[in-house]
């Protein structure tokens, strides 16, 4: 039973961290478009970077 | 790529002038070099993939500080500098790309806001997850009896719960004790009175317990309790945009440009919000007029059936006034401007408007009835708990005061309601209606009265032949059929109002003569009719069709159009406005369901009066300008009458706002679509009556639910009262009840099996 001294803390403290990584991935957008993020597997390379790449070789 | 029209390279050209850019944009804080920044949301048509998105993204991204499309709601949110990249080339960009941007009204841009969806997320979220890990503590310490366990690991889990409920009262609370608030500033108690003042008393009262080291603590329900008013709340929040994103768009449109004609007779074209009276602009058929004004030269029809609901078109001759908001049907016409468009009869409307929403009588709604009772009873009981217990026991009356608090906390009271209307304005999208805001399904059940306007509601702005009388036999021309293949023949290349519903009545005639005349010197005479000579069995002969007077001899009835042969009248054509399909049906239920019926219609007299006849309504008004269209509203209003109003003009955009509720079409005007709480996307009258039943059946799913609430109080009060009510049972009380009343509201959900149209294929709600 001792060990639920540092267990229970520390879940809070785990909970507190997870409250901080979701404030940060909504407030950073990552939940504004989702349907965009599931497709982009499908789309090419970004144009821009193709022009780059046709440039140097 | 694909070289621009120059009509559209003209509205482009005017997206930079200042007076434009301030409609549709929204000025930020400059950069640190002092460059101006704004801000810029687009529609842009033709964007249905995530691919489209980085071609837009891609053809923008060096021209300008940040963009971001979003393919769900085809919307482009741009920032840019006006003085290095003029918001005309960030629009040629895109359509060079082949999409259509057009740029969204800057009272709209608010709407598409991603910060408030961001918060309302963020706060349902926190408060769900530590709700969740509060349970993970809660039941170790309710079964700590059984297991064993020791108090300092007892106290430890209550000071974890205290601890996870802190972030759930500072970070998604805060809306409940901000409503409460504002509710008793206006000295009125509406539903979150109740909820922040639960809230309140169960987390002092459970901290209280912590500090002193006894007592109940209650975080398990706190959390719970608003977890699930959050999601609640966010559900209807995103409902309600969804219904909303699709409205912003029906108005996002290009500056409108006209031409306007200098003193040397050269062209300039310009916007629409720069023309001054005095002002001589030329208009093309089928143009929407700019502003008020004169007929200076040319001869032309205007459909004004949006303006006033007067459904025959007007014939515009040198002279005559145009209103602003008609559309011009046949002919060019020149014009001088004797109003500037901000002090038109559509701004006029505008205002009228604007006081109409301010007055509207807003239904009660049931839920904030409620609250106000409730919480006089909830206080009288706790008070009287706290007496009775001085003297069975002092030491108790605190706890057992706060436990009738805690556990009328009205969590599924709260949630009765807003899960119900949601619900049903999930099934109304499946029956092609758009609800604006929930409650107008609350006020459609309401509704005692319906109020139509005619033109463009009951019956369609465009004449359809009603019959032929055939007048003379002594031609080669016998048949009513063949007469109107002739009269179609003679109007192949009239744009007038009565030759294209000629043209129609032909087509849709099977048994019209498909034979071809032969007609030579082919003439219209603007407002009269056509001439021609038509040789029939070798012999030329002149015919006429058009206005009694100029066709044939008028000594008879002024009414219908004649085809005349030689000046013999053969055959009179009788026209009519159509009457739209489903509405006889449509009100022939509205009627046997018993309420009252009325036409409001600004059209003339003999027409309304027909089509009142026809659908058997026995209250109409014709000839009403909006003024007596709002005045006979507020009539019957202050008479009793919950009144719903159904309505597509911009004529009838007043009476939309000040009705109770107000039903439009998808394809009315825009100003009538804004003031509409439900809007008709089928252009089916019918789904008003299938509307009408659904809404019924929510409000009594509300009031279903609200009785469950308050008997899942009235069973757990007495046991609270009793002081024998343990934190546990209230948690899985409150869970259960608010259970039963998120099911009950399902029922209105469509079911699979039912009719689907088109837009079953999209879910109408989906948690992002």
């Amino acid at each position: 039973m001792e060990i639920l001294y540092l267990l229970v803390p520390l879940s809070v403290l785990i909970v507190m961290a997870v409250i901080g990584v979701l404030a940060w991935s909504i407030f950073g957008g990552q939940f504004d478009d989702l349907e965009r993020q599931g497709e982009r597997i499908l789309q090419d390379e970004n144009p821009i970077d193709l022009d780059s790449q046709n440039n140097r070789n | 790529m694909n070289a621009l029209e120059p009509r559209t390279a003209a509205a482009l050209a005017l997206l930079n002038d200042p007076a434009e850019l301030a409609e549709i944009t929204r000025t930020l804080a400059p950069r640190a070099d002092g460059a101006r920044r704004l801000e810029a949301v687009l529609t842009v048509d033709g964007v249905h993939c995530a691919a489209c998105v980085v071609n837009i993204e891609a053809a923008l991204r060096d021209a300008v500080e940040s963009v971001s499309v979003n393919a769900a709601t085809r919307r482009a949110r741009l920032v840019f500098l006006p003085d290095s990249q003029p918001l005309s080339s960030l629009f040629e960009r895109i359509e060079r790309l082949g999409y259509r941007p057009r740029p969204v009204s800057r009272d709209a841009i608010g709407m598409a806001e991603q910060a408030g969806r961001r918060v309302a997320l963020w706060r349902m979220l926190v408060a769900a997850l530590c709700m969740m890990q509060i349970m993970m503590y809660a039941v170790p310490r309710y079964t700590a009896a059984a297991l064993e366990m020791p108090p300092d690991i007892v106290r430890l889990l209550t000071w974890a719960e205290w601890t996870l409920s802190l972030p759930v009262l500072v970070f998604a609370a805060g809306p409940f004790f901000r409503n409460a608030w504002k509710d008793l500033r206006q000295r009125r108690i509406g539903m979150d009175v109740p909820v922040a003042l639960g809230i309140a008393v169960t987390f002092l009262s459970s901290s209280a317990a912590i500090a002193r080291g006894d007592g109940e603590v209650w975080f398990d329900s706190l959390t719970m309790f608003i977890a699930f008013l959050l999601i609640g709340r966010w559900l209807e929040s995103v409902a309600r945009e969804r219904a909303l994103s699709g409205l912003g768009d029906l108005t996002a449109r290009l500056p409108q440009t006209v031409e306007r004609i200098e003193s040397d007779g050269s062209t300039t074209t310009l916007g629409v919000r720069r023309l001054v009276p005095g002002d001589r602009i030329r208009l093309a058929a089928g143009q929407t007029v700019p502003a008020d004004g004169r007929v200076e030269s040319g001869r032309s029809h205007a459909n004004e059936s949006l303006l006033t609901g007067e459904s025959h078109p007007i014939a515009k001759q040198v002279g005559d006034a145009l209103a602003s908001g008609s559309v011009l049907i046949d002919a060019p016409l020149l014009m001088v401007v004797e109003r500037a468009p901000r002090d038109s009869r559509m701004q006029e409307i505008a205002d009228l408007i604007a006081s109409a929403s301010a007055r509207k009588p807003r239904l009660a709604q049931l839920a904030d009835q409620w609250a106000g009772p409730f919480l006089v009873a909830i206080l009288l009981l706790a008070a009287a708990a706290w007496l009775g217990w001085q003297f069975i026991d002092p030491h108790r009356a605190l706890a057992v005061a706060t436990a009738v608090l805690v556990v009328s906390c009205p969590c599924a009271l709260s949630l009765a309601t807003p899960t119900a209307l949601l619900a049903a304005s999930g099934h109304l999208a499946r029956l092609g209606l758009l609800a604006r805001s929930p409650q107008a399904i609350e006020s459609l059940a309401q509704a005692d009265t319906f109020v139509f306007d005619k033109t463009g509601t009951l019956s369609f702005d465009r004449l359809a032949l009603a019959s032929v009388q055939m007048q003379s036999h002594d031609t080669p021309i016998t048949s009513a059929s063949q007469a109107l293949g002739l009269a179609a023949a003679l109007d192949a290349d009239s744009l007038h109002p009565v030759a294209a519903a000629l043209r129609r009545a032909c087509e849709a005639d099977p048994q019209a003569s498909r034979e071809v005349f032969a007609l030579t010197d082919l003439s219209e005479q603007a407002g009269q009719g056509m001439s021609a000579t038509l040789t029939l069995a070798g012999r030329p002969r002149s015919v006429r069709l058009g206005r009694p007077g100029f066709s044939g001899p008028s000594d008879q009835s002024d009414e219908g159009i004649i085809l005349s042969i030689d000046g013999v009248s053969l055959a009179r054509f009788m026209l009519d406005e159509s009457i739209r399909p489903d509405a006889e049906p449509t009100l022939q239920a509205l009627h046997a369901a018993g309420l009252r019926l009325e036409i409001l219609s600004g059209d003339e007299h003999p027409r309304v009066a027909a089509l009142a006849a026809r659908l058997a309504v026995d209250r109409f008004q014709s000839r009403a300008s909006p003024q007596d269209k709002l005045a006979r509203l507020i009539d019957l209003q202050q008479s009793g009458h919950r009144v719903a109003m159904v309505g597509d003009g911009i004529n009838d955009a007043p009476v939309l706002a000040q009705a109770q509720v107000s039903i439009s079409f998808a394809t009315a005007a825009p100003l009538a679509q804004h003031q509409a709480d439900l809007l008709i996307l089928g252009d089916r009258l019918h789904s008003l009556t299938e509307a009408r039943r659904l809404s019924i059946r929510a409000l009594q799913v509300v009031r279903q639910n609200l009785f469950f609430s308050v008997a899942y109080n009235l069973l757990s009060i007495p046991l609270a009262l009793a002081g024998a009510l343990p934190p546990w049972l209230a948690g899985v009380g409150m869970a259960a009840s608010s259970l039963v009343v998120v099911l009950n509201a399902m029922r209105l959900a469509p079911s699979s099996t039912a009719a689907s149209t088109p837009l079953a294929a999209r879910p109408a709600i989906s948690i992002f």
